[in-house]
């Protein structure tokens, strides 16, 4: 195989991970901009959605039947975390829901591997009878174009709603200043419940290509992901949609390119790599790439 | 005169405590011993950490990643010599045939967490708020990555068994009356009022004088310290380590205990570490009789999250439990009025 076709497969694989990075972290970048909450347990949403699916599958209905109800059922339980959760702890601070957030996620994994077991389960719903295209010797993953072109569309849909509606557009404004927005008479709760609920769907859809990437879904799937999710939101610029996208593509891309282009015995050490790459980036540029706009002092 | 009651009172307090761990030692055994180690390994854990999470106010989540080098750190130095050669052939010749016994191993390995928290503080301590407690995160994460993949110094994923068992209740308690001691003569000196100034508003703390990068760092690399010497007594208290066992669910536990004990309360912590540890073995037996495995960790967490919402601050808030915070504990209300009035609750 060419080196050529060799750095185009990196490149697809690259796009598609850096995609499902960003949509976990557009759901952190919306919830943090209103709530200041840094949610640890958005990666469990992803667990929800992915097992919701297969639940769905394995019994027999359709596959798009199955892909709505996972992305719905992540959006119901984000929901339902942010009512009784977070909701009680409404203005503590930043580290105190950060730290239920944690309790959260013991609640969520413990709750799955109690229902499905510890073990991990084959995810196959994305994977067809031919899995890749050939295109003069360069092989290309379907699973990893559907990703790209569902996030794709996916950040279509978001734009046109946060730019476009009433509720998109009161986002905006009580992330930009809580306050004001309130005088103006903007809704909070219903901002943050929109919030949640675009944030989690999102996440069920990332888990359902998260899971169809690796082939398969387990219990404490979304603990990694979020993870990375998070460095790409402070990559990026925290609290910023924009920053979140860029951010995602940025770790994506780095992380492929880390493993894919240095000699194997250092592809153990990525996800140290990662936080590295952090470090650097909180260091010279702590505002991120892309930079939010109302964004309190992180240094 | 008061020189002669405080020296009398910390014999006091000696003494108490020597007899109880030589009464423990000779009417517990076997499981329940361990419980009890265990509990004194949380007790340290817990304690040191209140330094920078409750009294200075980093949200530092590295905390057990600190405790990995020091469990490395004790397994390397304290395994034999004959089983170093077949296991860890990324070994220098010096280590590999050296065998050192618990008390030199823990000090290297708690200096050696000390050493990497300096070289690392100053990058986490330049951030605010909830951008140190993604760093530290992803320095537990670099440790565990680290540790994972260095197979001729860590054995990688498979761990180091065979760890000689030299922790023993007797170094477990002492070194957690050691930790208790330290974090509370810190705490009430110059760098302890400094370090709550800092959490409480750090402009004005470095407005009034008070040079804080260093009291921070003082903070972080005491925390890293005994993290690492309770990373030794783990290791050598369980006998197998694997990267596993510094990672996610340990570091909740630590923050669990600490958030339910109250930031900022030393007795509060060490109460929440003793009730934490009793009550996690109660669960799991109440699992393993159910029969329903992952129930316990629901219940924790369920409790955990009430806690917090009812107490964001734990149970003890900042206050110390004492003689007189029990006695308001215990006395009718009309009577606690008039305990309240003399002095503080120091």
């Amino acid at each position: 195989m060419s080196y050529f076709a060799y750095s185009i497969q990196q490149l697809v694989n690259a796009l598609s991970l850096g995609s499902i990075y960003a949509l976990i972290a557009i759901g952190l970048s919306m919830v943090f901009s209103i709530l200041r909450l840094v949610n640890f347990a958005h990666g469990d949403l992803m667990m929800v959605g992915a097992y919701t699916v297969f639940v769905l599958w394995q019994t027999g209905a359709p596959p798009w039947v199955a892909i709505i109800g996972g992305a719905l059922a992540s959006g119901v339980a984000g929901l339902l975390m942010e009512r009784f959760a977070y909701r009680p702890l409404r203005g503590a601070p930043e580290i105190t829901t950060l730290l239920t957030s944690f309790g959260v996620v013991i609640l969520l994994e413990n709750s799955s591997i109690l229902v499905f077991g510890p073990n991990s389960r084959a995810f196959s719903i994305l994977r067809f009878s031919v899995p890749t295209y050939n295109l003069q010797g360069i092989l290309i993953n379907k699973v990893d174009v559907i990703t790209i072109i569902v996030t794709l569309g996916m950040l279509l849909l978001l734009t046109i709603f946060i730019k476009r509606t009433k509720i998109g557009i009161s986002m905006r404004a009580v992330a930009d200043d809580l306050v004001a927005s309130q005088l103006v008479g903007i809704k909070l709760n219903r901002v943050i419940i929109a919030a949640f609920f675009i944030g989690s769907v999102l996440a069920g859809i990332a888990g359902l290509l998260w899971g169809s990437r690796s082939g398969k879904i387990d219990p404490l799937m979304g603990f990694i992901p979020v993870v990375m999710a998070f460095v790409a939101c402070v990559i990026g610029g925290f609290g910023s949609i924009a920053g979140a996208v860029v951010g995602g593509y940025v770790l994506g891309f780095a992380q492929i390119f880390f493993v894919a282009f240095l000699p194997p015995t250092y592809s153990g050490f990525r996800d140290a790599f990662v936080f590295v790459l952090l470090l650097v980036v909180l260091v010279l540029r702590p505002q991120g790439i892309v930079g939010a706009k109302s964004m309190e002092r992180r240094i | 005169m008061d020189l002669v009651r405080k020296f009398s009172k910390a014999l006091l307090v000696l003494g108490v405590v020597f007899a109880m761990v030589y009464m423990l030692n000779s009417l517990v055994s076997g499981y329940w011993l361990r419980v009890l180690n265990l509990m004194m390994i949380y007790i340290i854990l817990t304690v040191s950490l209140n330094l920078t999470n409750g009294f200075t106010g980093i949200s530092n989540l590295g905390q057990i990643g600190f405790m990995a080098i020091g469990a490395y750190t004790s397994a390397i130095l304290t395994l034999s010599p004959h089983l170093k050669q077949i296991w860890l052939t990324g070994l220098p010749h010096g280590l590999s045939s050296l065998q050192l016994h618990l008390l030199p191993a823990m000090l290297i390995g708690g200096i050696l967490a000390a050493i990497v928290a300096f070289i690392t503080g100053p990058v986490f301590l330049r951030l605010r708020g909830i951008f140190i407690s993604v760093a530290t995160l992803g320095f537990l994460i670099v440790v565990k990555v680290v540790a994972e993949n260095w197979m001729g110094i860590t054995r990688g994923g498979r761990g180091i068994p065979a760890i000689p068992l030299y922790t023993n209740l007797w170094w477990t308690s002492g070194v957690a009356l050691v930790t208790i001691y330290t974090v509370w003569r810190i705490v009430r000196s110059p760098y302890g009022r400094g370090m709550m100034a800092i959490r409480e508003d750090d402009l004005a703390a470095q407005s009034i004088g008070i040079n804080i990068t260093k009291v921070k760092l003082l903070a972080f690399v005491i925390t890293a310290f005994f993290s690492g010497i309770a990373g030794a007594l783990w290791a050598n208290l369980i006998g197998a380590i694997s990267p596993e066992s510094f990672y996610m669910w340990l570091t909740f536990f630590i923050i669990i205990i600490l958030i339910v004990g109250g930031m900022g309360s030393i007795t509060g912590s060490v109460v929440s570490a003793i009730v934490f540890a009793v009550f996690i073995e109660g669960l799991r037996s109440f699992e393993n009789s159910v029969g329903v495995y992952g129930i316990s960790y629901i219940i924790l967490a369920l409790a955990f999250i009430t806690i917090i919402i009812l107490r964001p601050a734990g149970v003890f808030g900042d206050r110390e439990v004492n003689w007189r915070w029990l006695l308001n504990f215990f006395l009718p209300a009309r009577k606690r009025l008039a305990n309240k009035r003399g002095g503080d609750n120091m």
